[in-house]
């Protein structure tokens, strides 16, 4: 793309101009807003929207898109890792956390995690390490199979460098055998995040379907043969304890849990972060 | 069978052909994954392991190890965090015993506590009082090892903070490098063993092959360790020789035959790390939190020492506060310190300090009469005059000053008090005469020195005291002394309309006589935002000399022109009152 200030031409992963360092938009953002990709997802809405009115969802499908429109990026994550992250400002946490992975290594730098390079190489080429993963929720809980914690996500903090994706990236680069580029119309930016979500399961819906029922269609729970289906979203860059809007997490049983969970409970009370912390059995 | 375990996550991947489970800490069930979901479950965790695994069994006793090393971490930080939540805290005391229970969860947490000095907050003494509460042997050890560690953590964490960066490929490589230094306890090992071990450290660390794949690992190690070979701050106070086995569990319950040495210099360690902290929170003006500090440093020392000792280090603390202008924590402490130890004279002339900084003479002359009463004449006598003089009463002040000296002829306490009043009576050589004219080299002769520069300046001699006053900021060896004549020198030159350059003087230096100073300059600036804040700050403050003198400053640069009522000599003279009142 061209730099819009010197016209000087940058390259797909990069933030700012080589040239003036003015910003060229971030890079996941970018890709979504190119023209095949626009045109592919509004082919994709239209079939969905065709469909669902021959199968009397049309109201259900116009109700569920408002809905989607809600929606809001959560992760999950431990209640350790949660503490990590929202203590970060804290010197005493801070300096000793940095000491924890001492020896130890990151997830993506394993051998077993080669797979997931290779996909995310062809979703985000040269700047993988930028993009955090969550998944999109219409009740702020995220795929708990993963972790306890649901950490929902400020609308402010993130939504001008995310965008969401069909579903898991892995599981899609490898339907496709990992070969070439994936096809247009699967991702979108984050101001219509409705369209590719309401687009991908709109077979989902029935003529009769409550309200209350499209936060399990958008996250599906895991069950015990299948995975957890979920619209995945990518956010590019850091975040921090002031990009959590509350935090919902399963009551928890282990002493060391509880210290943890009224520890991090107070830690987002700050009026900094105004954070909440809620609770479900 | 391949598997990744994170303590953090609480999470254990098992990869066996194409075949993967997850396993997790809080539930018995072997969930089947496919490999899509492993970046998830992993996802954020940066302590994941590898590991080759013959059974579920032993990945699964893994993973509890990974779970207990993780939480042991945050148990003992949230146990430190003097701001956490009290249920948390005890909590995390609570359950401290049995998830230390494992020899190498205590190595986990404790060489990473050995390799980074605690942070000045950290509430030691708040910690050592919860593992008291619960009679917790182990954790009562753990701390109180760990605060009197900090020294020697601190000067192993800049030795190896000064390596130079250049010997490694890169920063990355000198930050990895010290991640191994931790993990292989070699930091803990130079911090706890004696110096004369540290040949043999470096000879383990040479040999080990975890150091061998750095760039110059010998240099970075020698250039490391060399320093740590000279004996200590404090010198080692553990004489008998100590099997390898013994060395990371020392503060198990076995302390039997603990040298008592050493067990009071960790409580001397322990209440200097708390004052410490108290101090950082004064000067942060965070004195709800300080105030709690204080109350577990008193509740901790009292169970330790004598009352004396107590009211030594409150009335240390009182000083402290004084310095900083927290006037409210200083007469708080005072109280406490003279409450722990009524018969202690030196207390209640703090008490007497702290009163006649809140303008309330009349309880100040009371503590100093008291004070003379139980011995600390030189000091009460002292502080009486200082009431006087506050009072206005300076012929009075002069004589209470002439008993002293003529008590206490040697003592140059009363010297200087007599002079500073002489300078504020207008006896310009009568203070000169009784000031020392050599080169300072004592506090005492450096205060002198102060007070003849005032006497010039007041006499209208800018040049000279200019240049006594700059020679104390270069010389003066008593960092809180420069203080006194930064704010003289900014005097100087607001007399000498030199506006700008006064406030570079003061710069961002904490105190009421700069804030004072800073008025008046940004006052005649007109930046009436830096008057505000300073005004602010001085809000509540007694300190003799300053109301009139704050209300008149306010009342010209921020009410605008004709706001005063007083003229510029008047404030000049006031300002001087002031500092020589400090």
């Amino acid at each position: 793309m061209n730099c819009p200030r010197c016209g000087s031409e940058g390259r797909e992963y990069e933030v700012n101009c080589p040239a003036c360092y003015g910003f060229l938009g971030y890079p996941n953002v970018r890709a979504a807003q190119k023209p095949e990709e626009k045109r592919e997802l509004a082919n994709r809405l239209r079939e969905a929207e065709v469909s669902a009115t021959v199968r009397g969802c049309a109201k259900v499908f116009s109700k569920f898109r408002r809905a989607l429109r809600s929606s809001q990026p959560v992760m999950c994550r431990s209640l350790s890792q949660v503490m990590v992250l929202v203590s970060s400002d804290n010197e005493l946490y801070a300096s000793f956390y940095n000491l924890v992975g001492a020896g130890a290594r990151r997830a993506e730098s394993t051998e077993v995690e080669r797979e997931r390079l290779q996909a995310d190489d062809l979703l985000f080429p040269h700047y993988r390490q930028h993009i955090r993963f969550a998944a999109l929720s219409l009740d702020g809980r995220g795929a708990t199979s993963y972790g306890n914690c649901s950490l929902v996500l400020k609308d402010l903090a993130i939504r001008d460098r995310t965008t969401v994706f069909e579903e898991n990236t892995l599981d899609s680069c490898k339907k496709r055998g990992f070969r070439g580029p994936l096809p247009p119309g699967y991702r979108a930016v984050w101001y219509e995040r409705d369209k590719l979500a309401a687009a991908k399961l709109q077979p989902l819906l029935a003529p009769n379907m409550a309200e209350k029922d499209f936060a399990k269609i958008l996250l599906r729970p895991s069950t015990g043969e299948s995975q957890e289906g979920f619209v995945e979203v990518h956010i590019y860059g850091t975040l921090n304890r002031r990009s959590i809007e509350r935090v919902v997490v399963k009551e928890p049983t282990h002493p060391p849990d509880r210290a943890l969970w009224l520890q991090i409970r107070q830690l987002l009370a700050d009026p900094k972060v105004g954070a909440s912390v809620e609770t479900y059995k | 069978m391949k598997a990744l375990v994170s303590g953090q996550a609480g999470v254990a991947v098992l990869i066996e052909g194409s075949g993967i489970l997850s396993l997790h800490f809080d539930s018995d069930a072997r969930v089947p994954r496919s490999s899509n979901d492993i970046p998830y479950l992993l996802d954020g965790a940066f302590d994941v392991l590898e590991l080759e695994a013959s059974s579920v069994e032993e990945v699964s006793a893994a993973l509890d190890l990974a779970w207990r090393k993780d939480k042991s971490l945050h148990m003992t930080l949230i146990l430190l965090d003097g701001e956490a939540d009290s249920e948390a805290r005890e909590i995390a005391a609570a359950t401290f015993e049995e998830l230390f229970a494992d020899r190498e969860v205590v190595d986990y947490v404790c060489n990473r506590l050995d390799s980074t000095p605690l942070p000045e907050l950290a509430d030691l003494l708040g910690a050592l009082l919860c593992a008291e509460k619960l009679r917790s042997v182990q954790l009562k050890g753990l701390l109180e090892e760990l605060g009197a560690n900090q020294n020697q953590i601190r000067r192993v964490r800049r030795a190896w903070d000064a390596v130079p960066v250049e010997l490694f490929d890169s920063p990355d490589s000198k930050q990895e490098m010290s991640c191994i230094a931790v993990t292989s306890g070699t930091f803990r090992r130079l911090v706890r063993d004696h110096p004369k071990e540290t040949d043999l450290i470096l000879i383990d660390c040479l040999k080990d092959p975890r150091f061998q794949r750095f760039r110059n690992y010998r240099r970075v190690l020698t250039i490391w360790t060399a320093p740590l070979r000279q004996s200590r701050v404090v010198p080692p106070l553990k004489p008998e020789p100590e099997l390898e086995s013994e060395r990371a569990v020392r503060w198990r319950p076995d302390r039997e035959g603990l040298d008592q040495r050493k067990r009071s210099f960790e409580v001397f360690e322990a209440i200097n790390k708390q004052k410490a902290a108290i101090k950082a929170l004064l000067s942060r003006r965070e004195f709800e939190r300080a105030q709690r500090y204080v109350h577990d440093l008193v509740k901790y020392q009292k169970s330790r020492s004598e009352s004396k000792e107590v009211a030594k280090s409150l009335c240390d603390l009182a000083k402290y506060a004084k310095d900083n202008g927290a006037h409210a924590m200083q007469l708080y402490m005072a109280q406490l310190a003279a409450n722990e130890s009524p018969s202690d004279g030196w207390s209640h002339a703090q008490l007497g300090d702290a009163y006649l900084c809140h303008g309330r003479h009349d309880e100040a002359l009371e503590c100093f009469d008291f004070a003379a009463s139980l011995g600390h004449k030189p000091t009460a006598w002292h502080g009486r005059a200082e009431v006087l003089k506050a009072l206005g009463r300076l012929d009075e002040a002069l004589q209470e000053y002439d008993r002293t000296i003529q008590e206490f002829p040697h003592s140059e306490v009363p010297r200087n008090g007599k002079a500073s009043t002489l300078v504020m009576l207008g006896r310009y050589k009568e203070a000169l005469r009784l000031l020392p004219s050599g080169s300072p080299r004592t506090r005492e002769e450096w205060i002198a020195f102060h007070i003849r520069g005032m006497a010039h300046m007041k006499r209208g001699q800018l040049q000279v005291a200019v240049r006594i006053f700059e020679r104390g900021i270069r010389e003066n060896p008593w960092s809180d002394e420069r203080t006194y004549f930064r704010s003289a020198l900014a005097m100087a030159r607001l007399r000498r309309n030199e506006l700008r350059k006064a406030t570079e003087t003061l710069g961002d230096q904490p105190g009421v006589l700069c804030d004072v100073l800073r008025i008046h300059a940004f006052g005649r600036l007109g930046q009436k935002k830096r008057v505000r804040e300073s005004l602010e700050r001085l809000k509540g403050n007694r300190q003799p000399f300053l109301a009139p003198l704050r209300n008149e400053l306010a009342a010209r640069y921020v009410r605008g022109r004709g706001g005063g009522r007083r003229s510029s000599r008047w404030i000049f003279n006031q300002e001087c009152a002031l500092l020589l009142a400090a």
